[in-house]
């Protein structure tokens, strides 16, 4: 019939279509470009002069100066006055040639490089560092990390110095983060704020030369980039010739991507492909400290969590070991609130406190009978005055390791006598009920290098208030002798302990991956990659 | 025709009071969802005064019903407003996402309706032989699949073990084969088993049977009324199905990483992005309104009786 | 129904099958505690990603617990989104068909008015929002998609409503004095019996997946619910070392959501071979 003729004629013309496209597929070792100039160099034909790396979150945009979070892409725009050594216990110089701080803490002097200049063509001097600060005042979120900063003079063409109205160690912290990075200032008025948002002009190993939206950046090196830590091999620039950014939020595709060799480095590795990718020849993997840490939150104003017993049962029901077991090691238990990538962290606090406070569930138990709450009608739950031992806890929904510890968390408080029901949320929502003290409990992952953070929710909070603990923390934040401030922390973790307003969980490992043809790539202690010295081997 | 004009332009009169309540209950929904975009943008750690230089920028000090407003006369000359994420103009980001979404539900919609059409055919001529029998339950076990399931299996098979298509993203024709793939075969069913069921009711009629039993002439002639008749309800769905190109693939963009529209819908949701959302869900009632008006009047070409109805109206 | 219909209805295999397989899923749910191996929540950190074996019938997930377990108490959460969603839809959808057909020119207009906006509002948007405003729960995503769903339910009963309405014995009601309340209650919604049916089981299949594809993009059962649509998120993956924790349950949508699709079929087949959905 002629129907059936024509049928056949479409379905023949499909499948030869198919088979000529499918026989014109590039080959499967080749980074996916569009159309590019890609002829093979005389020299170097060891190494490749493209790099694709896969990031789970889009930019948020590529002016460091007006976004809350970064990613690798911001690594490779930014160059930093300092930088944090591999071992996270003293700071480089990173663009600068040199700095300087006096005896007294109070000045801060940096002398820049010669030739430097901004992926625009604008000379990297004095001027400009005092102009990206000064920017950075004006339309940057966390302006109060540069207070005690009362002036910025420019005493040469390439030496600027900082002048402080009190000693601040914090500022170490401050300028090694991606947030300090250099922006120029001049370049920034002239386009607007939301136009440099797309397309900055930046120091730093790369630029931003396109932005395709939701697929993709692309960056070109900064030729004139040097940098100067003594821990870097290749004193600049980047050796490479494209780097492509591509945003890839299945956590599936990212790991299936790498895997096939068509991206080469990922910046999140999902807990349950570890081990696959631990096994697996063709790829590397990097493990990294989280600096800060993961900590539950518990309301002190709440009926159910006012009595400190309950609190207490609560610290000694969860079995921190058992959640690290479930989650492949991916976290380790920490008991003073922080991991030993913060400054200020002792390991001799941490001891102890893990000696008092590890698991206990008979313990437990015993605190919640001498509470009140009993489980009379024998159903595995407590009651009190005929109310079920019920207690909601908020949690991230896209903080990885909250999420997966709360059905472990769950479990095990079910074990004691406890209902715990989970709410999973975005993890800004969880922090603002948080912080409103609309919550029982609430689970929080903070990541910085510095317990001033860690410890901020006491000030920021209004389910809780104890003047004593906000003054110990203020004074601790500027003492300047490492060993002091320690001591002074350690005493905060004290006064956390008797309160428990928070319970302290654990740190993360972080887990990015690469191709094994990439060499030199190295990851500091706070997890932030270092990207100098990376060469991509052809395969 | 004259009446068929004013059907349309009261359709369309319809439309934009549909458009305009969309856009209100919109509003008032994403207004209504707890957290704060701000916050989010500004960070954790961010001082109080940002925040309210923020909210300022975004217009998001002033009380509802002037925001809507604002928002409602600057729609009305082509400007969105900016995008409380990105600070981008939101015609501009949806411009740029809305090629790709073109290419990946554009395609898929089309393919599923011009595919559905010989294979319905040839179902339907065959009724009950096993090509029929396999054909339908083929197409249901695919449509009670799960989408982002199949997309990871596609993916396993001809991404990665046999390394013909890119897992991911946009680099090329090839790239859309899997997902347009994924959409196509899960959302195929319907469209085939109405235009089989409809080729079946037709062939059954008394003077289509004669026509058959006559002789080649006849045939040529029950053909063209059988795909005549069958156009229509395929083409019904095919313009219901057109509102959903954006909204139904987010599964799809979101495992292969594809830079659509659907996938920017979601996080703007997620993140509280209100211009975006509104942007995109006026676009979507637009399309809405747009594609169900021009199916009637299509529908009323390719039926005589419908057209009756309509001037009945 | 009447013997005769009864015996035709076996005699049509979609109908069979598809009623076996919804019986499956009923007795599953009913008897969960009976049939299931382990609670579903139990977490055993100790037997992680283990293999199917006789103590684990599809072997367990990163926690330990038992995939068959979950799967069999999982049957429960595919007939709750069911049950609510239809109600709903039903409700709404049943009785603004009704109207619509029945009433016709401003109130059919209206109607569809209101359907236009429901299409228009993506469903993503509904569900996201109702179920941050509400709180995720299962229950609030259901309630979101069964409100975007609703409309094709009018379209339908308001169609047959049409055809309806005009029939002798309407206009014979009519005459006699009967409100028009009594008519669509005692006249025109038994005849839609057989259309609603078929909704009904036509939609179950489509709320079962959209639930699963929004259980994917996070929202939905929350922990420890054995929600198949997360146990499947939570396979993807590890389907290299582990291919058990996502075949199972995408293998069970697939039986439950086919089931549902044949009995329609057949009894579309049986009850209005001219439904037109």
């Amino acid at each position: 019939m002629r129907k059936r003729k024509n049928f056949a004629t479409v379905l023949a013309v499909i499948l030869v279509f198919t088979f000529v496209l499918s026989a014109c597929s590039p080959t499967t070792d080749e980074p996916i470009e569009n159309g590019d100039t890609n002829e093979p160099t005389e020299e170097d034909e060891k190494y490749s002069k493209e790099l694709i790396i896969g990031i789970s979150n889009e930019l948020q945009g590529t002016d460091t100066q007006t976004i809350s979070t970064s990613n690798l892409a911001h690594i490779l725009l930014y160059g930093l006055l300092i930088d944090v050594s591999l071992d996270g216990k003293e700071y480089y110089a990173d663009i600068v040639e040199s700095y300087n701080i006096s005896e007294d803490g109070l000045k801060w002097t940096f002398v820049l490089p010669e030739g430097a200049e901004f992926s625009n063509g604008d000379p990297l001097n004095a001027e400009a560092i005092k102009g990206s600060f000064d920017r950075y005042l004006e339309v940057g979120a966390y302006v109060s990390d540069y207070a005690n900063i009362k002036e910025y003079n420019v005493l040469d063409e390439k030496t600027i110095e900082f002048v402080l109205s009190q000693p601040d160690p914090v500022l170490f912290t401050v300028l090694s983060s991606i947030q300090s990075g250099i922006v120029n200032a001049d370049a920034a008025n002239e386009v607007g704020n939301d136009a440099f948002k797309t397309k900055a002009v930046t120091y730093g190993p790369a630029y931003v030369e396109e932005w395709v939206q939701g697929s993709h950046v692309t960056l070109k090196p900064n030729m004139t980039f040097r940098d100067f830590s003594p821990e870097t091999e290749n004193k600049g620039p980047l050796k490479f010739d494209e780097i492509k950014v591509r945003f890839i939020p299945d956590s599936f595709t990212l790991v299936s991507e790498l895997e096939k060799g068509t991206v080469d480095i990922i910046d999140f590795v999902p807990l349950e492909s570890i081990e696959t990718l631990k096994t697996n020849s063709d790829i590397k993997l990097y493990e990294a400290m989280q600096p800060g840490g993961s900590l539950l939150y518990v309301n002190t104003e709440d009926p159910i969590l006012s009595d400190i017993k309950v609190r207490q049962a609560i610290a000694l029901g969860i079995n921190r070991d058992e959640i690290a077991l479930a989650l492949d090691n991916y976290v380790t238990p920490s008991y003073t609130f922080m991991s030993p990538s913060v400054t200020s962290f002792s390991s001799e606090k941490e001891m102890e406190m893990m000696n008092k406070w590890s698991t206990d569930k008979e313990k437990a138990k015993t605190l919640l009978e001498e509470a009140g709450w009993i489980d009379q009608n024998n159903d595995g739950i407590r009651e009190k005055d005929g109310e079920d031992m019920t207690i909601e806890l908020l949690t991230a929904m896209d903080v990885f390791s909250i999420k997966a510890a709360a059905p472990v968390i769950q479990s095990q408080l079910k074990e004691i006598g406890i209902d715990l029901q989970i709410k999973e949320l975005e993890h800004s929502y969880v922090k603002d009920s948080t912080k409103d003290g609309d919550f029982q409990l609430s689970t929080r992952s903070v990541q910085w290098a510095d317990p001033m953070h860690v410890f901020s929710f006491t000030t920021d909070s209004r389910y809780y208030a104890n003047d004593e603990l906000d003054k110990l923390i203020d004074d601790s934040m500027y003492i300047a002798s490492l060993d002091e401030r320690m001591k002074s922390f350690e005493k905060v973790t004290d006064l956390m302990y008797e309160e428990l307003p928070a319970i302290s969980l654990f740190y993360e490992k972080w887990y990015t991956a690469s191709r094994v043809e990439i060499e030199g790539l190295k990851l500091d202690s706070q997890g932030n990659f270092r990207f100098m010295d990376v060469k991509k081997l052809n395969k | 025709m004259i009446f068929l004009l004013e059907y349309i332009i009261r359709r369309l009169f319809i439309g934009v009071l549909v458009l305009l309540t969309v856009s209100i209950l919109l509003f008032a929904i994403m207004h209504s969802m707890p957290g704060d975009p701000i916050q989010l943008i500004a960070g954790d750690r961010a001082d109080p005064q940002k925040i309210l230089e923020l909210r300022i920028k975004f217009g998001l000090d002033k009380p509802l019903y002037i925001q809507y407003f604002k928002w409602l006369l600057n729609a009305l000359r082509g400007d969105f407003g900016l995008s409380i994420l990105a600070s981008q103009p939101v015609s501009v980001l949806i411009m740029s996402r809305l090629k790709y979404t073109l290419m990946l539900s554009g395609i898929a919609v089309l393919l599923q309706y011009i595919l559905a059409i010989p294979i319905a055919l040839l179902a339907a001529f065959k009724k009950n032989s096993l090509l029929d029998k396999f054909t339908v339950y083929s197409t249901i076990i695919l449509w009670s699949t799960p989408q982002f399931w199949l997309g990871i299996l596609l993916i396993l098979l001809f991404a990665v073990k046999i390394p013909i298509f890119p897992i991911s993203g946009y680099s090329g024709p090839l790239s859309l084969v899997l997902p347009v793939a994924t959409i196509l075969l899960t959302n195929m069913a319907s469209g085939i088993r109405i235009t089989r069921s409809e080729i079946v009711d037709i062939l059954n009629e008394k003077y289509v049977i004669t026509a058959y039993a006559k002789g080649l002439k006849e045939k040529v002639i029950l053909i063209k009324h059988v795909l005549r008749n069958a156009l229509i309800p395929t083409t019904v769905m095919f313009f219901l199905s057109i509102p959903w190109i954006i909204g139904g693939s987010v599964i799809v963009e979101k495992i292969f990483a594809y830079p659509g529209m659907g996938y920017l819908l979601w996080t703007s949701i997620t993140k509280q992005d209100y211009p975006v959302v509104q942007g995109i869900v006026l676009i979507i009632a637009l399309l809405t309104v747009v594609s169900n008006t021009l199916g009637d009047v299509v529908v009323a070409y390719l039926d005589p009786r419908v057209r009756k109805n309509m001037e009945g109206k | 129904m009447n013997n005769k219909k009864i015996k035709k209805l076996i005699k049509n295999k979609n109908f069979l099958y598809g009623l076996i397989i919804s019986l499956t899923v009923i007795i599953c749910a009913i008897f969960a505690d009976y049939i299931a191996l382990h609670p579903y929540d139990k977490i055993n950190i100790l037997d992680k990603l283990q293999p199917p074996s006789s103590d684990y019938y599809f072997g367990t997930d990163i926690y330990g617990r038992c995939i068959f377990s979950r799967i069999i108490y999982g049957t429960r959460i595919v007939l709750k989104v069911g049950f609510i969603v239809t109600v709903i839809q039903l409700i709404i959808g049943v009785t603004l068909g009704l109207l619509a057909g029945y009433y016709g020119r401003k109130v059919s207009k209206f109607i569809s008015f209101i359907t236009d906006i429901t299409w228009s509002m993506p469903a993503i948007v509904m569900s996201l929002a109702i179920v941050t405003i509400l709180g995720p729960s299962l229950t609030n995503v259901v309630i979101a998609i069964a409100f975007v769903g609703w409309a094709q339910y009018t379209k339908i009963i308001s169609a047959k409503t049409k055809t309806l309405k005009n029939l002798p014995f309407i206009d014979a009601a009519r005459v006699l004095g009967e409100s028009d309340f009594n008519i669509i209650t005692k006249y025109i919604l038994p005849n839609t019996v057989n259309q609603i049916i078929i909704l009904v089981t036509l939609t179950l299949p489509r709320a079962v997946l959209s639930t699963s594809a929004l259980g994917f993009l996070g929202l939905g059962a929350q922990p420890p619910a054995p929600d198949w649509g997360v146990i499947l998120s939570q396979g993807v993956n590890l389907i290299e070392i582990a291919p058990w924790i996502s075949i199972t349950p995408g293998l069970s949508l697939l039986y439950v959501v086919l089931g549902y699709n044949i009995l329609g079929e057949g009894l579309k087949e049986m009850l209005d071979p001219k439904f037109d959905y």
